[in-house]
């Protein structure tokens, strides 16, 4: 249940063997393969290098091609599924033979030819549907006009035209030309509020001046060069055609319907292209030299001999070199953890791997946010629907490994809050006093009348739960040898923490409870003195006050060594100066809390060291760390804070309990209307307890995870890790099955 | 009687006023988001899966409102007729209890909005880092989920004082 352990591999093969050993290593995906040309061009070595140009171009361009077709076809795919698929890609499988040999099993080329022919077909109806449709708009206007188009135009003796002017000058236009032009006819074919269109016909001698008149009110000529008939048979004409090609259209779709088929094996030819690809794009990465090349790369150290093996089979010239990760190096990552917690590593790679020395988060977390999603889903009805669709989906959808883990993840949610649902009576969210007596008796808290103990109870798992990363650090640091840290750091906390609690606990029960009982009289002084001492540890401690006399102790020695009177000196007085200072600010606070004696000296005191203490350097990194240690003290209010938030977890299991009684409540009074009333009210509660459930889902994931990341990573878990990436067949479309 | 509103009108106002700030800030909130969440849809439909959680998120905020609003009538028995006993004061300290969930679910709401438009924007660049998008906006919502819990704590003493 960790990061798993690497080796580091060199393989050093001569170059007949390329082709072979990147086939072999692509099929057996057990090498994260970095980049050894790199480093290499960085050292004396580079004049060996050779270049190594992989030549993509071709395969570049059948990739696209095979992408186009895909798009193509998918353009015409019929949707089903709806909501669900667009959440949830499937997968086709394949077995591991055909993969192989899909590019002899389909002829690409053609299928290519007869989808580009295809598209450029429709593309040509779509165009000539869409002039035609033009046409149409532009012929509706002259509808009424039972002229043919073809006799428009010029006689012996007159001329015929139509055109349209803007309809405010429509009026204008006609009066100026019944009073200067009285041997013309002007006929109004149509008219919106923007332009009027109409038919003029005057005699060819007087042209010029008509034409003077037409132009002064905004004129436009209109002709339909190509046409004949009137506008009417001429859109007859137009919709025939429109009809026509219509059909035409669909009889294309139709033929790309029934290309669909393909798709499947489509894939499986990207997806081998792709994969192609990859294996010529990784050799850029290998060290090149005229006759061989080297290969630099991590394997997983159990795995090392199956690893080594297969090499061996190709070749026993291949020369095989591994060492343990040297000091510094950052191996990629592999978590491993025990089956149960497995689907929990999803939590941890959202958040970013850890890195080859640290911990693996995962088990540490799972618990937590197990039980934080019980509490906020919180229903016995809603986690078996949960757990029972997650469980059905991993086992019906072809899915990829992680989105499998994604539905155990929720699955085990939906148990978590089944578990809590028993304890606080919620089946559906039914009311308590409903319930049969046997369920009545499992029932721990009612979290509606029982708020206050249920807001309490999700304060103290946070405590518990903050507690146990802090504590996780303090394992963390003593692992890793930083003991000055585990005791100024993690120790004051410890002994701080259930200090503040009490005291906390102590005052908030003297001012609320009328008569306090006995105990506390007996307590409470003690957890002030506890809350003195812890504070003092707190800031001496957090604050490096005594790492700080330390150095100034050997600073002294150093001095005397090296008969440097000065120095030693100046140590001297900080390592006297701490001790004065130390003593004066415990003493200041011990009479405080014993409330004997003043005070008052004890503060004289410390003005007067701050006075001194600021006069030379070594006494003021005394001050220093005393400042830091005060600011240390601040810090660890922020658990406060930390600490409430937990509350959220109240407010989630309370939000579930109460939107399902209400769609309860609904579902009663619907019930209260004849005949209809039932229906109505199994669908309210069918739809109103999956709104509820769904709505609810979304915060009891994102808020436990949440806690984990913000409140609990933050004392002992930093990411950076990389990801193991083995150079091996990757799919996006398929699964493949091997026999 | 307080500002001439009997008890019933108070308890009667929090509750309508503790349902309305969280649905105003809940609806503005989720419009910035999912105006966004359209706009990158458009380019890129696959990733739906990573923007709806995103888009509901704001949406909490409304439902605390509305449970307060809910608690109120169902500790007061405002549907059953019991809330006309409820006597000036006690009326208007119950519409004081609504206040914290009113306020605070109305901006958080709003700003997790916005949170979560930046956040989209992560989804849109890197949709592989989906997960952590999604607990930068859940940030926003503490003080909302605190609003409630105080709230909640205030009508139960109320109650508990009847």
């Amino acid at each position: 249940m960790a990061v798993v352990k690497m080796k580091k591999v060199y393989l050093v093969v001569h170059s007949s063997l390329r082709q072979v050993l990147v086939d072999t290593l692509n099929e057996q995906g057990l090498l994260h393969i970095m980049n050894l040309r790199e480093e290499i061009a960085e050292t004396d070595w580079e004049p060996l290098l050779v270049d190594y140009q992989p030549d993509l171009g071709h395969l570049e361009l059948l990739l696209s091609k095979v992408q186009f077709v895909l798009d193509f076809l998918s353009d015409f795919e019929e949707r089903k599924g709806g909501f669900l698929s667009g959440l949830i890609k499937e997968k086709v499988k394949v077995a591991w033979t055909s993969f192989n040999e899909v590019e002899d099993k389909i002829e690409f080329n053609d299928i290519y030819e007869e989808c580009e022919n295809l598209d450029n077909q429709l593309a040509h109806i779509r165009n000539e549907i869409s002039q035609f449709k033009a046409l149409k708009e532009d012929l509706l206007p002259w509808l009424s006009l039972t002229l043919n188009l073809s006799d428009l135009g010029e006689t012996v003796q007159t001329v015929v035209l139509i055109g349209q002017v803007p309809t405010p000058e429509f009026q204008d236009l006609q009066g100026e030309l019944e009073e200067n032009v009285v041997e013309s006819d002007l006929t109004l074919v149509s008219q919106d509020f923007k332009d009027s269109n109409f038919l003029l016909i005057f005699l060819k001698r007087q042209s010029d001046q008509v034409y003077g008149i037409l132009q002064k009110h905004g004129f436009r000529p209109i002709s339909f060069p190509a046409l004949e008939k009137t506008p009417g048979e001429e859109i007859e004409r137009i919709e025939e055609g429109c009809t026509d090609l219509e059909q035409g259209k669909e009889a294309i779709i139709k033929k790309i319907r029934d290309l669909l088929y393909l798709k499947p094996d489509l894939w499986v030819l990207h997806d081998f292209l792709e994969n192609k690809r990859r294996k010529a794009e990784i050799q850029a990465n290998f060290a090149n030299t005229r006759e061989a090349f080297m290969i630099e790369g991590w394997v997983e150290a159990e795995r090392l001999p199956e690893f080594q093996e297969k090499i061996n089979q190709i070749s026993e010239e291949i020369e095989v070199t591994f060492t343990d990760p040297i000091e510094g190096e950052q191996p990629p990552i592999v978590l491993k953890n025990k089956p149960i917690f497995k689907p929990f590593e999803v939590l941890t790679r959202l958040y970013g791997l850890p890195n080859y020395n640290e911990v693996d988060p995962t088990p540490y977390l799972a618990p937590f946010f197990f039980l934080f999603f019980g509490i906020c889903l919180g229903d016995v009805g809603y986690g078996l629907i949960l757990a029972l669709a997650c469980w059905w989906m991993s086992k019906k959808l072809e899915v990829s490994e992680n989105v499998k883990r994604f539905f155990y993840l929720l699955a085990y949610g939906g148990i978590a809050s089944m578990i809590v649902g028993g304890l606080t009576g919620s089946y559906f969210c039914i009311d308590v006093a409903s319930l049969p007596s046997f369920l009545k008796r499992l029932i721990l808290i009612d979290p509606i009348n029982d708020a206050q103990v249920f807001l309490m109870l999700s304060i103290a798992l946070g405590i518990i739960h903050v507690c146990f990363g802090v504590a996780l650090q303090a394992v963390n640091n003593i692992k890793n040898q930083r003991i000055k840290d585990f005791v100024c750091d993690q120790i004051p906390t410890f002994l701080f923490l259930p200090a503040v609690l009490l005291w906390l606990a102590c005052w908030l029960g003297e001012k609320i409870s009328k008569t306090p009982p006995p105990t506390l009289g007996y307590l409470y002084p003690k957890a002030t003195w506890g809350l003195g001492f812890g504070i003092l540890l707190v800031i001496f401690l957090q604050g490096r006050y005594f790492g700080n006399c330390c150095s100034l102790w050997r600073e002294v020695c150093q001095g005397i060594k090296g008969e440097k009177l000065g120095k030693a000196l100046r140590g001297f007085w900080g390592v006297v100066f701490s001790i004065f200072f130390l003593v004066s600010i415990c003493g200041w606070v011990l009479t405080l809390l014993s409330g004997h004696g003043s005070s008052n000296i004890f503060l004289k005191l410390i003005g007067f060291a701050i006075l001194v203490g600021l006069l030379s350097k070594s006494s003021r990194s005394v001050l220093v760390r005393f400042a830091s240690g005060l600011y240390s003290l601040y810090g660890i209010s922020g658990f406060i804070g930390d600490f409430l938030s937990y509350a959220r977890l109240m407010a989630l299991g309370l939000a579930t309990i109460l939107i399902g009684w209400v769609i309860n409540m609904l579902g009663r009074m619907l019930l209260g209307i004849p005949f209809l009333g039932i229906i109505l009210m199994v669908v309210i509660l069918i739809v109103g307890h999956i709104f509820n459930l769904v709505i609810n889902l979304l915060g009891a994931f994102v808020h436990p995870l949440r806690l984990q990341y913000v409140e609990f990573f933050k004392y002992f878990y930093s990411d950076g890790g990389r990801k193991f990436e083995p150079f091996r067949l990757q799919t996006r479309h398929l699964i493949l099955k091997y026999d | 009687m307080i500002l001439g509103l009997s008890g019933f009108h108070w308890a009667l106002l929090g509750a309508a006023a503790a349902a309305l700030g969280g649905g105003i800030g809940s609806s503005i909130g989720i419009t910035y988001i999912a105006n966004v969440a359209a706009g990158i849809l458009v380019e890129d439909p696959e990733k739906f899966g990573g923007l709806l959680p995103l888009c509901a998120i704001p949406g909490t905020q409304g439902i605390y409102g509305f449970i307060t609003a809910v608690l109120v009538v169902f500790f007061f028995g405002l549907i059953g007729g019991e809330g006309g006993k409820l006597t000036s004061p006690q009326g208007f300290q119950i519409f004081l209890a609504c206040m914290p969930v009113c306020f605070a679910c109305l901006v958080s709401a709003i700003y997790q909005g916005l949170t979560a438009v930046g956040a989209a924007g992560m989804v849109a660049k890197r949709m592989e880092e989906a997960g952590k998008a999604l607990i930068l906006p859940a940030l926003v919502e503490t003080y909302a989920a605190l609003s409630l819990i105080i709230s909640i704590l205030l009508l139960l003493s109320i109650r508990a004082g009847l």
